[in-house]
């Protein structure tokens, strides 16, 4: 009984001294990890990406602009090589982008860079839009006058895989001579045939995602690359300052001339001689480069910059033999044979893989087809930009944004990738609210100043939230990002337990004594 | 001498007594609800048990559960959260 007293006495006090230790101890960690920070400007979303998916972008940021408040949402056409260089980072804990637009997933090397510099990713696919042929190509109601009209154009020419390799590579034996070739298809819309003006190839001197995908297309058959590396051989016999001398798939377009750096923008104003003031595309035709042909996401081919463009495009033959142009329906019944993974890794989960289908005759043909994903990083961004990414997921995979993007011509996510997205865009919450919360804890930590519950409890939310904003880049919270809060609640129910048995255990020796 | 125990048997029945269990969960849930307002329902639903079972002090849950509700609403709101995730 002498013994057992003063330690019953002191048990409560030594409890509560453990507790403040153990609390003081857990939120010491969480200070004290490595900080991680993003270079972007604070209270702006920095996106990059390629020009693919670029109004579409522009449009959806408008359209949520004012739910981003307090944060500003941001996207810049860099190419998509750059954009993602640019997310990985060039140091640990440096980066200069918030989040990617990319229409490939990152490689290997990407992946570890960025692993090496401290950021984490997911992939959210939200748009799936076909690779355009356009074919500026005028159709015989054009008689040679000094103007042009968009209906004088030949709509939807029928291509196969070797007609397009032969249009991008060259025939040895026979030559395509022009627009006119016998084995190139009349048109399907006014005007029975094409004008047999020259076939001029043009191509985006940035490495593109378009690029790529009309040269894995001409890569998918022995015959369609052997015209494609003829191409090649003959552009540099004829000194078309080739690129390269090989006909491997890749970003970079394999002619030098005419080739435009810049995006499908630039390329397309160009061929069209789009007007700087008004972006209407010139009638001129002495203006105009009458002939064109050349790759370009079909976002770019009906009103991307609010006047309609209306560009001829070419309807490709698919895996099941029909000849189908480019639009929403055509990139939705493509997509409908997609499959998305659904991995533990998130190096590969919610990659989407285009399957050829034999029996499908309105699908696009897949080699044609890119899948954009958003790349958002799971670690590093302050809580508000991780809010307002968050809050950007949700708009861009609920029902206005998916109709932005139907609207241009791409085809909107399916319930799966939604569901994927919407997972995602939890995580960033729950980051968020995590950083707010060990902002507001740092933050009151270090004023020692007493305050009633009620009003610590109200500076919780207005420090959580309002400094993160201008403390954004170099704010200890932000390593917080990515922890999960299940630890803690494992933490509370295991003390609550503890004090049950500990409250049977007194019980008992009161019942003794 | 005296005044010691008989403090220390008040701290006994104090920790002991019937409903202080249901009044810890209701604590428990209630810290909860600052991230998850919806489990602040649950502090509710053991604050009232901890009043079943006697517990004077149960009140205080309760108030605690139904603030930290107001304030998971308030900042998951402000965060732009589901309240129910």
């Amino acid at each position: 009984m002498r013994v057992l007293a003063p330690s019953s006495r002191a048990l409560p006090r030594i409890a509560l001294a453990m507790m403040v230790i153990f609390v003081t101890a857990a939120f010491g960690a969480i200070d004290s990890a490595p900080p991680a920070h993003a270079d972007t400007a604070a209270g702006t979303v920095s996106g990059e990406g390629g020009d693919a998916l670029n109004p579409v972008m522009i449009k959806l940021l408008h359209d949520d602009g004012a739910a981003l408040t307090p944060d500003f949402g941001s996207y810049t056409n860099v190419d998509v090589d750059q954009a993602i260089a640019d997310f990985v980072g060039t140091a640990p804990n440096t980066f200069n982008a918030d989040f990617v637009v990319t229409e490939r997933p990152l490689t290997a090397a990407e992946s570890a860079t960025a692993a090496a510099n401290g950021r984490s990713f997911v992939y959210v696919p939200f748009a799936a839009a076909p690779v355009a042929i356009m074919t500026f190509v005028p159709n015989d109601t054009y008689q040679g006058s000094q103007t042009i009209a968009p209906s004088q154009f030949c709509q939807h020419i029928d291509l196969t895989v070797n007609d397009l390799a032969e249009i991008f590579g060259y025939d040895t034996t026979s030559p395509f001579v022009n627009w006119g070739d016998s084995r190139i298809s009349s048109c399907t819309s006014q005007g029975a045939t094409a004008d047999p003006i020259p076939i001029t190839r043009w191509g985006n001197l940035d490495p593109t995602m378009e690029n790529y995908a009309l040269l894995s297309l001409l890569n998918s058959t022995p015959s369609a690359l052997g015209y494609l590396q003829a191409g090649i051989t003959q552009a540099i016999a004829t000194n078309n300052a080739e690129q390269t001398t090989t006909s491997a798939t890749s970003e970079n377009w394999p002619y030098a001339s005419p080739a435009i750096p810049g995006g499908d923008e630039a390329l397309l104003g160009k061929i069209l001689q789009l007007n700087p003031l008004t972006d209407t595309p010139s009638t001129q035709a002495a203006l105009l480069s009458l002939g064109a042909v050349t790759p370009v996401s079909s976002v770019w081919t009906g009103a991307p910059l609010g006047v309609e463009l209306n560009l001829p495009t070419a309807a490709i033959q698919n895996a099941q033999g029909s000849f189908v142009s480019p639009s929403v329906v055509s990139a939705t019944a493509s997509e409908a044979d997609a499959t998305l993974a659904a991995t533990s890794n998130p190096l590969t989960n919610n990659l989407v893989t285009y399957n050829p289908s034999s029996t499908d005759a309105a699908a696009y043909n897949t080699y044609l087809m890119l899948q954009s994903y958003l790349v958002i990083p799971t670690n590093g961004l302050p809580a508000d930009k991780a809010t307002a990414l968050a809050q950007f997921i949700r708009f861009v995979l609920g029902k206005t944004g998916q109709a932005d993007i139907e609207s241009f011509g791409a085809a909107p996510a399916t319930p799966a990738m939604v569901a994927a997205g919407l997972k995602v865009a939890g995580v960033l919450n729950a980051e968020a609210a995590l950083t707010s919360t060990a902002n507001a804890i740092s933050a009151t930590s270090t004023t020692t100043t007493t305050t009633p519950a009620s009003g610590g409890g109200s500076s919780v939310v207005a420090g959580g939230a309002g400094s993160s904003g201008s403390g954004s880049s170099s704010t200890s919270g932000l390593a917080f990002t990515g922890s999960d809060p299940v630890p803690l609640v494992i933490l509370g129910t295991a003390l609550v337990v503890i004090g049950e048995c500990a409250r049977r255990g007194l019980r008992r020796r009161s019942a003794r004594s | 001498m005296n005044s010691i125990d008989t403090g220390r048997r008040r701290q006994v029945d104090g920790l002991t007594a019937p409903g202080k269990a249901s009044f810890d969960w209701a604590i428990l849930f209630a810290a909860l609800a600052l991230v998850v307002p919806a489990s602040g329902l649950a502090g509710a639903f053991f604050a009232d048990r901890s009043r079943r079972k006697g517990y004077q002090r149960w009140k205080a849950a309760l108030a605690m559960a139904l603030w930290c509700v107001f304030l998971g609403v308030v900042l998951t709101g402000f965060l732009k959260m589901p309240v129910f995730p």
